[in-house]
């Protein structure tokens, strides 16, 4: 059990996080641009959203990899598809999606009506009041509770292991198995985890503190 | 119809295991919470000991107890100890539930009014806690506490990989012997979603008290 193996199993588990956290980012942004143009849409999404909601990651996980993929027709294209990686990304970003979808949701509710109201008056198409007016006030509300989903994210990497991935989780019950000193092992396990967590915070406030804009907010409440 | 009846087997089993683990993460909740306001010192060692376990992976957490904690006993007390995937899920669940819960708790507590007529009143410290703080602190508490229960009721689907024949262990199980993946895992699937919103609305009508308010 080399050392090399130990950093491949960190960037796995960055990678993932990373990814999937992203992932879901772009997509609630997306749902939400869909519920604001075409609200019939939301009757499908609020539905999807509440049922990944209301399962556990692990479930979501098996049904993937062992339902869903197989169903795919046999073709060399859609072969990547089926890898262990790609389904746990799809996985987390799904599951961070629905997640991110009910905050982000939930903070363009806040946003007063009359502020797109006045905008559609100056001619503004929905997607455009979308973009410039409501997303950027509705992220300033949804960045922290969103800090804490990338945590989230972050702990659920932990499950991939269970779809032949070899994740920190992984590799350290492997470790474990060869070497069995528990102790050490767990040692690793968790301060890899609990530097992971350190640095995924600050990054999130980092886009905070440089991204979002605040005096654009001030202006615009 | 064998199946379906393992799978609500299962689903006692889930529901069982969560129901304990709420509970005793309640009463956990409630002795880190006295344990922090008995000496400063002891709040700040709590604190950080529970936010340490709230930034691990909760599987992490239970493979560390199923795994490591009989490795200490044997090493320590000379005697070997097999240990049982319930009572490893059920105590690492209730210890997360109640690393959050303890959270959820602080943050009510700073939300609550300090200076209450209580006391000029005439109520003794033990009624004010239990007639006139309380009830306030669990209504600002509920919401997040309901929410920590469906997390916690999620979780419970991990314990199934440490082999508690829980309804996820249990439909998967049954997807690879019979071949219809689809059919059980979304079966389970439908469950703990049923299992999620039934419980939540039974809790919503229990915990509802707006006469105490």
């Amino acid at each position: 059990m080399g050392w090399i193996d130990y950093l491949i199993a960190t960037g796995l588990t960055l990678s993932l996080t990373i990814g999937a956290t992203l992932g879901g980012l772009v997509l609630a942004i997306l749902v939400c641009w869909l519920g604001k143009v075409a609200p019939k849409s939301l009757f499908l999404t609020l539905g999807l959203s509440s049922l990944i909601r209301g399962t556990p990651l692990l479930l979501q996980l098996f049904f993937i990899y062992y339902a869903l993929t197989p169903l795919l027709p046999a073709l060399p294209v859609l072969h990547w598809l089926q890898a262990p990686f790609v389904v746990a990304l799809l996985t987390l970003a799904l599951n961070c999606g629905a997640y991110a979808f009910h905050a982000l949701w939930g903070a363009i509710q806040t946003i007063p009506e009359t502020q797109s109201q006045a905008a559609s008056c100056l001619g503004l198409t929905r997607t455009q009041i979308f973009v410039h007016i409501t997303l950027p006030q509705a992220l300033w509300y949804f960045w922290p509770i969103f800090r804490n989903e990338a945590i989230f994210m972050l702990k659920g990497t932990a499950l991939v292991g269970s779809i032949t991935l070899m994740d920190i989780t992984g590799i350290g019950k492997v470790w474990l198995n060869q070497s069995y000193q528990p102790l050490l092992t767990f040692a690793l396990i968790f301060s890899s985890y609990w530097l992971l967590a350190t640095l995924l915070q600050w990054l999130m406030k980092q886009i905070d503190n440089h991204w979002l804009d605040k005096k654009q907010i001030n202006l615009a409440s | 119809m064998n199946q379906v009846s393992l799978l609500l087997d299962a689903m006692l089993h889930t529901l069982g295991l969560a129901i304990a683990s709420f509970c005793f993460g309640l009463a956990l909740t409630v002795f880190w919470l006295v344990l922090a306001k008995f000496h400063p010192k002891c709040q700040k060692v709590i604190e950080i000991l529970l936010a340490g376990i709230r930034g691990l992976p909760e599987y992490a957490l239970l493979l560390f107890v199923y795994l490591c904690v009989p490795y200490l006993i044997k090493q320590s007390l000379y005697c070997f100890w097999q240990p049982n995937p319930w009572l490893c899920g059920f105590f690492v669940l209730s210890l997360v539930f109640s690393a959050c819960a303890y959270e959820v708790f602080q943050g009510a507590i700073r939300a609550h009014p300090k200076e209450q007529m209580a006391s000029l009143l005439g109520f003794t410290s033990w009624q004010q806690a239990y007639l006139i703080d309380g009830p306030q602190l669990w209504q600002k508490a509920k919401p997040g506490i309901l929410n920590l229960w469906l997390v916690l009721l999620k979780d419970t689907a991990m314990v199934g990989l440490i082999g508690y024949a829980e309804l996820l262990a249990v439909s998967e199980r049954l997807a690879k012997v019979t071949a219809l993946p689809v059919l059980y895992l979304g079966l389970a699937g439908l469950l703990y979603w049923l299992l999620c919103t039934l419980t939540l609305r039974v809790l919503n009508t229990v915990t509802f008290q707006k006469r105490l308010f």
